[in-house]
């Protein structure tokens, strides 16, 4: 019998994945920068929370759904150099309240040398500073899902934004 | 990171989007900070390729469903396979493990041979089967009846019954397994009787029986050889019931019983082989009762009349 809770529902389950499968899936994309792979964690993740769906309720299933996707891509071999490719951007969207306009993206040229000095990052960095900044998580949300403190995902952030410094050089 | 501590907490807020107008202001006075704020900011610019969510969640429930569909017809492929060798096999072992099956009618007793000389005397009614394969590997006979034993010496023999099983090694004894009965006599070497759980290992001159209660009775035997053997049937408080199975055994009768008789009362005492009209009277006699001989070997017993 499933309860009101767990996530055997159709419907709850369906909106579980329109609401987290695209973060999931850019999650172990910025791991591993294997898009086709990526997508297929997604689909395993989802195919073992339907299987334990009973036992997993909706509230838990954020974290049951990281920690499959992230196990099943304990086996990915994490490559220090990962070169991802992200769309051209529209300078309209992604302006969070608190950035000022005068933050946003100059120019083509500076957007290839970003990618390119995205791609030196180690996984940890990469990982922990593009769920901030492109999935707009939060430190906790990050240490969370990760599974480390607050304290080191602030150090890989920190890190993260010194290699791209060094990298993009001055600007 | 070459920032302070202070400046580590304004970067930190940003980051989270916990930043006030004051915290803006500072950052827009620190150069350094200011320039990791912009690598910032034009991050989370970036976006990941597209991600189809309809296209994703259709697959996903094709997918879902798909494994047990796949795992199905596998199943029945092996199963295939294992049907025709298991045919197969199954030929081949029935070719290679015909049993021996020997029945004994009633008013009939046989003696057979064993593959390794072990001799087995079978009385009435009886029914023993046995493997001429791996004899001398695996000594077992399966009776339902009852029988005599003079097992030549060597590996472990054993006989299984409904009821229980015996295991020796070269010895002398009797089974009696008719219908609920089990007693087994020792008459030479060790044999070790099992029923369910309990075992129980007989010297000679002991013999053990299966009591109502469904445990192995131990008692004493008087007799060299089986009685049955020698052309008498031999009882020692057997029940009336077990006495008269035993008489239409041996002379292949139907005896008819009317109800006011107590089958249950016991029975010492003993009746031949060869003389029915005898027997009839050393069982009836002392029991009190009278019988009724019918030209097609039917007898009625009934309650002796009043004198």
């Amino acid at each position: 019998m499933s309860n009101e809770q767990d996530v055997c529902n159709e419907i709850r389950y369906q909106s579980i994945f329109k609401k987290l499968a695209p973060t999931i899936r850019n999650y172990i994309y910025y791991k591993f920068g294997n898009l086709e792979k990526a997508e297929d964690v997604v689909q395993e993740a989802f195919i073992k929370l339907w299987e334990n769906c009973s036992k997993v309720p909706a509230d838990k299933a954020k974290s049951y759904l990281y920690t499959v996707a992230t196990n099943l891509s304990l086996n990915e071999v994490a490559h220090q150099k990962v070169k991802l490719k992200f769309n051209s951007q529209h300078s309209q969207n992604q302006t969070h309240t608190s950035e000022s306009p005068e933050f946003i993206l100059e120019s083509d040229e500076f957007k290839i040398k970003l990618e390119n000095s995205i791609a030196s990052l180690s996984e940890a960095q990469r990982t922990a500073f593009l769920l901030n900044r492109i999935e707009g998580m939060k430190y906790v949300e990050i240490a969370e899902h990760l599974q480390i403190s607050v304290k080191a995902v602030e150090k890989r952030i920190h890190h993260a934004l010194l290699v791209l410094r060094e990298e993009i050089g001055n600007i | 990171m070459n920032l302070n501590t202070t400046q580590k907490e304004l970067l930190n807020r940003w980051l989270n989007r916990e930043a006030d107008e004051t915290d803006i202001n500072a950052i827009k006075k620190d150069a350094e900070l200011l320039a990791y704020i912009k690598i910032s900011t034009a991050t989370s610019q970036l976006q990941a390729p597209e991600f189809e969510t309809e296209k994703a969640y259709v697959k996903l429930i094709s997918k879902r469903n798909q494994p047990k569909v796949r795992k199905l017809f596998a199943y029945q492929n092996v199963f295939k396979y294992a049907a025709a060798i298991t045919l197969v096999a199954g030929i081949y072992f029935l070719l290679q493990n015909k049993q021996n099956v020997i029945e004994v009618a009633y008013a009939q007793q046989t003696e057979v041979v064993l593959p390794d000389a072990s001799e087995v005397r079978i009385n009435a009614g009886s029914k023993l089967s046995f493997q001429k394969k791996n004899w001398n590997k695996n000594r077992l006979v399966q009776l339902k009846g009852e029988a005599y034993f003079k097992v030549s010496k060597g590996k472990k023999f054993t006989v299984k019954t409904p009821l229980g099983n015996v295991q020796v090694v070269g010895t002398q004894f009797n089974i009696n397994q008719y219908d609920g009965l089990f007693e087994v006599e020792c008459y030479e070497g060790k044999v070790d009787v099992s029923h369910n759980r309990q075992i129980v290992r007989l010297t000679p001159g002991k013999s053990v029986k299966l009591s109502p209660e469904g445990t192995l009775v131990i008692s004493n035997i008087v007799r060299e050889i089986p009685d049955w053997t020698t052309g008498v049937s031999d009882f020692e408080g057997s029940s009336l019931k077990d006495v008269l199975n035993e008489l239409e055994r041996q002379y292949n009768l139907k005896i008819d019983v009317e109800k006011d008789i107590d089958l249950e009362q016991k029975f010492t005492g003993s009746f031949n082989h060869d003389d029915l009209d005898l027997a009839l009277k050393t069982i009836c006699l002392p029991l009190k009762l009278s019988y009724h001989l019918t030209s097609d070997k039917k007898v009625t017993l009934h309650a002796q009349d009043k004198p």
